[in-house]
């Protein structure tokens, strides 16, 4: 059903509850969404309002409290773990606020990892990666260790690690959250570039000049979606 | 001082408010101080405390030396003549001497009795308690006999009655007067009870008998090395005057408290090198401990620094909290090592010298203070740097950077765990190896049978007390007679299956005899022993072999089996001629092509008959010195024959009973035929077993530090690991989120774990292969490089160490990958 109309991402209904000393939050709230292969979402939000709860659950790294989740048609909540590890690898490409690069491993070895745990060859990995870190232009620091880059540098960086396995969809948590405008406006540009390039972006934002780069902006407020944009520059 | 105060009030606060950390902590530390001063209670005590007599470093033991290099006994005539020309003594004095049995005091006992030549008290500085010494006039053949008796003997035996005239002592058929009770806990050599004129009894001729331990006291102006110089000369012309009638080329002269510890020295090395690795592994893990402490402290630290404490305040609190912990560890390890000493010295094997001497005194206090300073030293300065390094400040930047921390900045904590498993690898492989020399002993085929026998050791009185004169035969046939009626009645009592005995049982210390025996045609029997020993300078016709007194049945108890010929039986009376056994390696070594049956040998030397014997049969090798040495060649001979050598008597019956039993008939039969002989019991396992004491009791020490040590490492490297884990749970998240399988984050943890093990076992095997060489002396049948426990240990802390690891690895494979959308 999925692929025939497009549609990458389908959300029916998901809540979720988290349960803490007797407090229940509920995060999100009936969730309906779907996301078609090439669009650019951007969620955004206040504070608390289950940003990235959502993104959690669209990313496989937590599953809903109710509510039907499909994946490129396929129904997420009957996976076990070893197969949501596997399509995480292979199908989704994070990128975080934090950038959450390995301080020990050398930005060459970091884009590597998801190839790496895929089990790829070393030929094809190092073809994989410096084609990755070509597009975000970091082809050239091949050998530094994160601490010797500057954020926006270690968030391309990061970029190319979410790219490198070529997955169906980028998720990315406040990308520029922790970088200054200038940086932060040159990795937006970089998802704009990967965006127009057929890349599936859901992006979280609370900046609202980030959120008009995107083709959709969702809006959540108390863990429910209140209003949806689609901009006029919507995609081919 | 005020500043300090507040320092010492500041740490206790600390280690209060980290209950777990102050007793982990201080445990290991206690353990590492209280196995080390117990360990070090015993080494002082028995090789470094100075002998308790006046100027003990002055006391020697010498030896002759033979130019094959050989140390032995002193021959009399020898002594004679070195105490004559040497300058280098303010004293000298031979001894010989053996266990009695004493009647005359408030019951018959079994003591060890020293034939002590003039000068022995002075040489040894000591002097009567009570009564008096022995005066010249006591000092001469044909005196009236006296003795003095040591304070223990005095105490039990004569009720410490001060007036010693009343007693009359009967030893080897003499009755002796006591003349003089020595001090209390004094007993050279060798836990003597009695001490005897050597000039009452005649002396003797032979250079070649080494029958005397001969000590000395050096003067204040002689050294040993000049001592030694002037000994070698005087040998040197000894041999020139005598030639073949002398063995003596050199003489060795040691100090006697060397001597005396010479043989457990590098047992009690190994003990405290091993004991000395333990203390290493286990502040191996306190300084781990501490580690994790400071980095947790490290807020507390920068609040502090921004206050404007400078580093020196800083390393001082560190120095104090340091002392407070090694300084409450230094006094429980005290209170350890007072249970640990009394353990050891209860479990310590009884040939262990001076044991008497060991307690946990004051030089020993005295040690644990210097431990205790020198472990807060290293630990406070260690921690202190390491907290206020620049290192520190990095991480407390950390948490502002962007990347995440790695297992790189663990760096220190895996060091510190690598140097422990290298340690421990060690220590395990030296238990190993004392394992498997241990194994190797107890599956040597010792050549005689252990089980269902009942060892009972007398002391008859000596039948060769008036040489050169032999005894009557009337003498010996009542000995015979007495013997054989022992024999009879030990064969009725219920449950016996067979009674034998003899001057030798195989394992017991000392009691084999050995000399030179001569192979001769009938005929050619030695009219005396001047003859004989002339006869001993033709080589072709000369062996040497251990002379043993036997009954007809001591083979079958023991199950040492006839090869070919016969055992001794009813034939062999003492008028018969004197028939011979004997065993396979003299066969092979003096007969290899030939039938030794029938060939007769002169072995008279040994006890004075110089009748010859005929070998009769051949039976099986038996190691008769210790499991650990080969068969010696040996001739036995039959006790009915041959009764002089019977003073000391072991007599063993086998018995499928339970020993109790046996040994309550044995006693009873004994009193009735001879209330005046105090037996000895033990069952043959027993001897067996306590000839493997010493070894036993290394390897369990060993094996318990080893032990210890292993699960101090694995703690270590489990704490090492779970700290990484902990401080990794960001790290593993994203890994996880990116992909990371549970199997990938478990290979990545545990492959980090092994990485560190792998290293710690190969500087292991390096150390190993550098130190067991010098434990080579204690071990057996096995190398020092025995590749099968280096590969066993190996697989041992490997396993172990990933057992430490898998518990981590698991918590990490359940790390949440929401931890990578945390951002804090
Ligand atoms: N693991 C958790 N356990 C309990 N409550 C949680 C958990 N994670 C999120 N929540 C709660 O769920 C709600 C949504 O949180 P979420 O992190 O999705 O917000 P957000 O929109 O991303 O906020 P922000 O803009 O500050 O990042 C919050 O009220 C939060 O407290
Ligand atoms: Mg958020």
């Amino acid at each position: 059903m999925a692929d025939a109309n497009g549609t990458l991402i389908k959300m029916e209904g998901v809540k979720k509850v988290f349960y803490t000393d007797e407090v229940e939050t509920h995060a999100l709230e009936e969730i309906h969404l779907e996301i078609k292969k090439g669009q650019y979402i951007s969620i955004a939000g206040p504070s608390g309002c289950g940003k990235s709860t959502l993104l959690s659950i669209l990313g496989l790294l937590d599953s809903p409290s109710g509510g039907s989740y499909w994946l490129n048609g396929q129904p997420v909540a009957e996976l076990s773990t070893s197969e949501r590890t596997r399509i995480r690898n292979r199908e989704i490409g994070f990128i975080f606020q934090a950038f959450n690069l390995i301080g020990d491993l050398t930005v060459y070895e970091n884009v590597e990892l998801p190839l790496t745990y895929r089990g790829s060859g070393a030929a094809e990995r190092k073809q994989k990666v410096q084609n990755a870190l070509e597009r975000v232009g970091m082809a050239h620091r091949l050998r530094h260790y994160p601490s010797q880059l500057s954020g926006g540098q270690q968030q391309r960086v990061a970029v190319a690690r979410a790219l490198v396995g070529d997955p169906l969809i980028l998720m990315a948590d406040e990308p520029t959250g922790n970088l200054d405008s200038k940086n932060g406006e040159a990795v937006m540009e970089l998802l704009r570039d990967l965006h127009r390039n057929g890349a599936t972006i859901c992006m979280v934002t609370h900046d609202q000049r980030y959120a008009n780069f995107a083709d959709r902006s969702i809006h959540l407020f108390d863990g429910r979606i209140t209003e949806e944009t689609q901009e006029a520059h919507a995609s081919a | 001082m005020g500043i300090l105060w507040l320092d010492l009030r500041h740490a206790l606060r600390q280690l209060r408010h980290r209950p777990g950390f102050t007793a982990i902590t201080v445990l290991t530390l206690a353990l590492g101080i209280g196995a080390t001063t117990a360990i070090f209670s015993v080494v002082y005590g028995v090789l470094l405390r100075p002998l308790s007599y006046p100027k003990p470093e002055q006391i020697v033991r010498l030896w002759e030396v033979d130019p094959a290099g050989h140390r032995m006994n002193f021959a009399e005539p020898n002594f004679v003549d070195l105490r004559a020309a040497s300058n280098s003594f303010a004293a000298i004095t031979e001894t010989g001497g053996d266990e009695v049995t004493v009647t005359g005091g408030a019951a018959p006992t079994r003591v060890n009795a020293a034939v002590v030549s003039q000068d022995f008290f002075k040489v040894l500085g000591v002097s009567p308690v009570a009564g008096r010494g022995f005066s010249p006039e006591d000092q001469r053949q044909g005196a009236a006999p006296v003795l003095l008796v040591s304070h223990a003997y005095w105490q039990q035996y004569l009720g410490g009655a001060p007036d010693l005239s009343r007693f009359k002592l009967v030893a080897d058929n003499h009755v002796f007067s006591v003349i003089g009770v020595m001090p209390q806990n004094f007993s050279f050599p060798d836990n003597t009870a009695l001490w005897v004129p050597r000039d009452f009894f005649p002396p003797d001729t032979s250079r070649t008998a080494h029958n005397w331990v001969v000590f000395g006291r050096l003067t204040d102006r002689a050294s040993l090395p000049q001592a030694r110089a002037e000994l070698d000369a005087i040998a040197h012309r000894l041999k020139q005057q005598y030639g073949q009638d002398t063995d003596m080329s050199a003489a060795s002269i040691i100090r006697l408290q060397d001597a005396m510890t010479a043989q457990v020295r590098p047992a009690l090395f190994l003990l405290l090198g091993a004991v000395g690795f333990l203390l290493l592994v286990a502040c191996a893990n306190v300084a781990n401990l501490l580690l994790a402490q400071s980095a947790a402290r490290q807020r507390e630290l920068a609040i502090r620094a921004a206050l404007g404490a400078d580093r020196h305040t800083l390393v001082r609190q560190f120095l104090v909290e340091s002392f407070v912990l090694c300084g409450i560890s230094g006094a429980l390890g005290v209170i350890a090592a007072r249970w640990g000493v009394d353990l050891l010295v209860a479990l310590a094997p009884k040939d262990l010298p001076r044991l008497d001497s060991v307690s946990t005194n004051l030089p020993v206090l005295f040690f644990v203070l210097c431990l205790t300073i020198l472990l807060s030293v290293a630990l406070g300065i260690f921690t202190a740097v390491r907290a206020t390094s620049g290192d520190v400040r990095e991480a407390l930047a950390e948490g502002g950077r962007q990347q995440i921390s790695g297992p790189r900045s663990q760096r220190f904590g895996r060091t510190i765990v690598v140097a422990q498993l290298a340690t421990t690898m060690i220590l395990l492989v030296g238990a190993g190896l004392l394992g498997r020399s241990l194994l190797r002993v107890l599956s040597v085929d010792p050549g005689f049978r252990t089980e269902h026998i009942v060892t009972m050791d007398l002391a008859f009185p000596a039948l060769d007390h008036a040489l050169p004169e032999l005894p009557s035969d009337a003498e010996k046939a009542a000995r015979v007679h007495e013997i054989d009626e022992l024999f009879a009645r030990l064969r009725g009592v219920p449950g016996v299956e067979s009674v034998a005995g003899g001057d030798t049982l195989p394992l017991v210390d000392n009691s084999v005899s050995n000399g030179g025996f001569l192979i001769l045609r009938p005929g050619q029997q030695p009219q005396s022993i001047e003859d004989f020993e002339k006869l001993g300078h033709n080589p072709s016709i000369t062996g040497y072999a251990d002379y043993c007194v036997a009954s007809d049945d001591y083979f079958r108890v023991l199950g040492i089996p006839l090869l070919r010929g016969r055992f001794f039986d009813g034939r062999d009376t003492l008028d018969a001629p004197h028939a011979a056994l004997i065993n396979e390696a003299l066969a092979r070594k003096r007969w290899p092509n030939e039938d030794p049956l029938g060939k007769t040998i002169e072995f008279g030397n040994m006890d004075g008959d110089l009748r010859l014997l005929t070998i009769v049969g051949v039976v099986g090798d038996a190691r008769n010195r210790s499991l650990e040495t080969r068969p010696d060649p040996t001739i036995y001979v039959d006790y009915r024959q041959r009764p002089m050598r019977t003073t000391s008597f072991i007599v063993v019956v086998r018995t499928a009973q339970p020993p109790a039993s046996v040994i309550a008939a044995a006693r009873e039969i004994l009193r009735d035929i001879d209330p005046n002989l105090p037996p000895h019991f033990q069952t043959f396992a027993q001897v067996f077993a306590s000839s493997l004491a010493s070894r036993r009791f290394n390897l369990m020490l060993v094996g318990a530090f080893a032990a210890a040590a292993l699960l101090l490492a694995a703690a270590g490297i489990y704490g090492v690991m779970a700290y990484s884990v902990a401080r990794r749970t960001r790290e593993l998240g994203v890994r996880i989120a990116l992909g990371a399988t549970a199997g990938d984050v478990l290979r990545l943890v545990l492959g980090q774990g092994l990485g560190t093990t792998a290293i710690g076992v190969a500087i292991g095997v390096a150390g190993s292969l550098a130190l067991t060489g010098m434990i080579r002396s204690l071990l057996f049948g096995v190398s020092a490089f025995d590749p099968l426990t280096l590969a066993a240990v190996t697989l041992l802390l490997a396993a172990v160490s990933l057992f430490a690891c898998w518990i981590p690895a698991r918590r990490a494979t359940r790390v949440d990958p929401l931890e990578a959308l945390r951002y804090e």
